[in-house]
């Protein structure tokens, strides 16, 4: 039996990890709200964070400045993609998924020319561990978790307090009252995108320290995104943040209990079997 | 538009191309290629096959599927056991490959076809990355990237006798036949009240529910039917190849029939082929050239969903239409509105 200890370490790690896994699926689901838009490309955005910043960071030294440039990068990339590739197909939506798809291919090869096969480390840009309630924990993976709480917040404030918020939520709402009013609809896709992409990116960057730098990372997190996004309904972002904290509560405490893998498919697996009774996820559509 | 009116019926331009095409594959051993595009000839064909099922789903149903690696992979190791594990022969194998496929299409497609929307198409690309992870880490069954070695007994042919798939050409005709087969199955499928359901449901499917159909049935049989074909095409490839790996169930491979049916053009079943002879063609050579030929596959894709969404048959019929046009406008009778 795991010590109370063990217990707690798992929960701190599933907490950390599901902020994370919040953090891209967001913008997963933010995309898929506005633009309808399935996009499967995204695990790969997360992988080009984590890689530009691996470079960033061969090339400044510094982790903060890698946190703030691969993410913009990348955010650009992913604005220059929706305005590129996307714009010109987006009332074909199936279209799109498989536009998605071939960036993901084309993505992910760009990231083995130019990063190559296998798994690099990034050192943690906070060394040391704090010591509570009888466990010592990383202080790294404690501030990962602020930071994505601290992101999901600002989030909020950004799609409830700002001109550019206000907006996504009103061509979500109504795309064609909010298009009368005059609000730049092409204009809020671009943004939309590209805010998802930098998050994924800036994901990346964060999780680097904690799981290394490799071209096919984007493949692990896509499945994971996408099932607690199927889990906490599709365009919900209430529905995504619980969906996914639970998976990665449940998947960290059953690793106390059975190994890496089987502890993955069984989480996969019961989220599966939630999906088998309730199709349509935790929560309805609502950008909330 | 051109046409020539024979006693067996009429030959237009599209089925004059379509009849070369067939004679091609057909005369393709005759007209002395070798032994390695005899090989391949009979590889692209199974591919052709694995495209052509993913356009029954896809194209006809309007499910798009990312999760057709599993069926061609579950097809491709069903028949191996077969073959391998309990000295079956290969029409068995591909009869167990069949049944295998169909037996967890319709487990994952209940799962599937039950999600709205777009879910279907997220729930078959979580399918596809979870057989993957799988596929790697019960390495001792799948035997891992290094794979098994997979001998195909001889096989008796009523009338014929018995051939060996060493042979290159009995290969090739073998694989053309189950191939040929299994695409007039679809064909069958597609043009039956079935087939005309999967199409209404592509078109409107909350009219189908509407008018009484049972919408979810529907899609799971076009789920079911298009998930064996894959799995035959799985284990026709394992026959020609003799090998088999996990990375059948890579999320590369469960691209492949997507790129084949885009850049053929869907709703066409024989589109899928045409697209597979085509890309798997250029990129045996373009892999001798460079190591990026994934990546000029993705971008391919990507261009072709942008520009033409409707493949190399909608150029096809487009450039006709054209063609068309100017015919009609350098004659100055008064036309005949008609429907195309």
């Amino acid at each position: 039996m795991p010590t109370g200890e063990q217990i707690l370490i798992a929960v701190l790690n599933g907490v950390t990890w599901g902020l994370i896994i919040a953090l891209i699926a967001l913008g997963l689901n933010l995309i898929f709200g506005l633009l309808k838009v399935v996009n499967l490309a995204h695990g790969s955005l997360y992988m080009l964070g984590a890689v530009g910043g691996w470079f960033v960071i061969g090339a400044t030294g510094s982790f903060l400045v890698a946190a703030v440039v691969a993410p913009l990068a990348v955010g650009f990339l992913g604005m220059v993609i929706e305005r590129v590739a996307l714009r010109p197909i987006e009332e074909d939506i199936p279209t799109t998924l498989i536009a998605t798809f071939a960036l993901l291919i084309v993505l992910d090869q760009i990231g083995l020319l130019v990063f190559g096969p296998g798994t690099r480390s990034v050192s943690a840009p906070i060394q040391g561990s704090v010591t509570l309630a009888g466990i010592t924990y990383p202080l790294y993976r404690l501030s990962v978790a602020v930071v994505s709480l601290g992101l999901m917040g600002a989030l909020y404030l950004f799609l409830h307090r700002t001109r550019y918020g206000m907006w996504m939520r009103g061509v979500r709402q109504d795309l064609e009252m909010a298009s009368a009013l005059g609000i730049p609809r092409s204009q809020v896709y671009v943004v939309t995108f590209g805010l998802g992409a930098g998050l994924a990116a800036l994901a990346g960057v964060l999780l680097s320290p904690i799981v290394g730098v490799n071209h096919l990372m984007g493949l692990d997190i896509l499945a994971v995104a996408f099932i607690v996004v199927i889990v906490g309904g599709l365009g919900s972002l209430k529905g995504v943040l619980v969906a996914s904290l639970v998976y990665a509560l449940v998947e960290n405490i059953g690793t106390l209990y059975i190994t890496t893998v089987d502890a993955r498919v069984l989480t996969l697996s019961l989220m599966i079997a939630f999906v088998i009774v309730r199709p349509d996820g935790l929560f309805e559509e609502g950008l909330g | 538009m051109w046409s020539l009116h024979t006693p067996v019926g009429t030959v237009t331009l599209n089925r004059a191309v379509l009849l070369v095409l067939f004679v091609i594959a057909l005369l393709w051993p005759v007209i002395g290629v070798g032994d390695f595009l005899l090989f391949l000839g009979a590889l692209f064909l199974a591919f052709g096959l694995y495209g052509a099922s993913f356009d029954l789903l896809y194209g006809y149903t309007g499910l798009l599927s990312f999760g057709h690696s599993v069926f061609f992979g579950v097809g491709a190791y069903a028949a191996t056991f077969a073959l391998m594990d309990y000295g079956q022969g290969a029409f068995v194998g591909l009869l167990v490959a069949f049944l295998a496929t169909i037996l967890i299409a319709v487990g994952l497609g209940l799962i599937a076809v039950r999600v709205k929307s777009h879910g279907f198409v997220i729930v078959t690309i979580l399918i596809a990355l979870i057989a993957q992870r799988l596929a790697e880490t019960y390495s001792g069954i799948t035997g891992g990237t290094d794979g098994i070695i997979v001998s195909v007994p001889d096989i008796w042919i009523p009338l014929l006798g018995e051939y060996s798939v060493f042979d290159p050409t009995f290969r090739y005709y073998f694989t053309l036949g189950v191939v040929l087969v299994s695409l007039f199955l679809m064909y069958r499928l597609v043009i039956s009240p079935v087939g005309l359901v999967f199409r209404m449901i592509r078109e409107n499917e909350q009219r189908a529910r509407m008018l009484g159909y049972n919408v979810t049935a529907y899609k799971l049989i076009a789920f079911v039917a298009s998930g064996a074909f894959a799995g035959i095409a799985g284990a026709l490839a394992t026959y020609i190849n003799g090998f088999i790996n996990a990375s059948r169930f890579s999320l590369i491979v469960a691209g492949d029939p997507v790129i084949y049916t885009m850049l053929g053009g869907r709703s066409t079943i024989v589109g899928a082929v045409i697209g597979a002879v085509l890309i798997e063609g250029a990129g045996n050579y373009v892999s001798q050239v460079t190591d990026a030929y994934q990546l000029i596959v993705g971008l391919l894709l990507l261009v072709m969903v942008v520009v033409e969404p409707e493949g190399l048959i909608g150029l096809w019929n487009r450039l006709q239409r054209r063609v068309k046009r100017r015919v009609r406008d350098s004659t100055p009778t008064p036309e005949v509105t008609t429907d195309d």
